[in-house]
């Protein structure tokens, strides 16, 4: 899955240990989902799109291999 | 998932728990191991002493897991993927030991081995995929 956030995350000037605690995970989870190491699941990934009051889709999409 | 909202100290908590279980286990398996060792002849002690060494290792395995249970989505993939690594790594070391013995190269495999190195294995699979993930 591809994923925008690192920019979203930077349009906050947040760190990521910043949107971890926001979200209740880990800085080292922020940092894999950016790097695409991991892909969240739904719960965490609702979490996400709603410290940005955003949708899902606007967020993650996916990628050519999914 | 793990919220942030828990309470600063239940990590500490977490910790004690499982520092306070490890000894447990390595107490009863010392005591268990030394008596057994002495060749009881009352098959109840010696059937007591077994059940010690088994059940002083429960305690410890249940506060691994409820360390993983605690903690976020991510660390509990990443526990996932050690433990499937360390199976399928233990499998590897339980074959070649069997078949290291059929070809003559090693006379007799403890039990005490293989779960020691399952142990093992899944100290070092946590480490890979940790840094793996990272």
């Amino acid at each position: 899955m591809k994923n925008r956030l690192r920019v979203l995350r930077a349009e906050e000037n947040w760190t990521q240990a910043e949107l971890g605690m926001r979200v209740g995970v880990s800085r080292q989870a922020i940092h894999a989902i950016e790097t695409g190491k991991y892909d969240p699941g739904l719960p965490l990934g609702m979490k996400i799109a709603r410290v940005f009051q955003r949708r899902v889709e606007e967020i993650f999409e996916l990628g050519d291999n999914d | 998932m793990a919220e942030n909202s828990e309470r600063p100290d239940s990590g500490l908590r977490r910790l004690a728990l499982i520092v306070g279980a490890f000894v447990l286990w390595f107490a009863t398996y010392v005591v268990a191991t030394r008596l057994l060792h002495r060749h009881p002849e009352s098959a109840v002690v010696r059937g007591t002493l077994a059940a010690l060494g088994v059940f002083g290792f429960v305690p410890w395995l249940m506060a691994i897991a409820r360390l993983i249970q605690s903690q976020d989505e991510f660390e509990r993939r990443i526990h996932l993927v050690a433990l499937a690594v360390a199976f399928g790594a233990t499998a590897l070391f339980i074959f070649a030991a069997d078949f290291l013995q059929r070809a003559g190269f090693v006379d007799y495999v403890l039990l005490r081995t293989i779960w020691m190195a399952m142990i093992v294995l899944w100290w070092i699979a946590i480490m890979v995929v940790s840094r793996f993930y990272r």
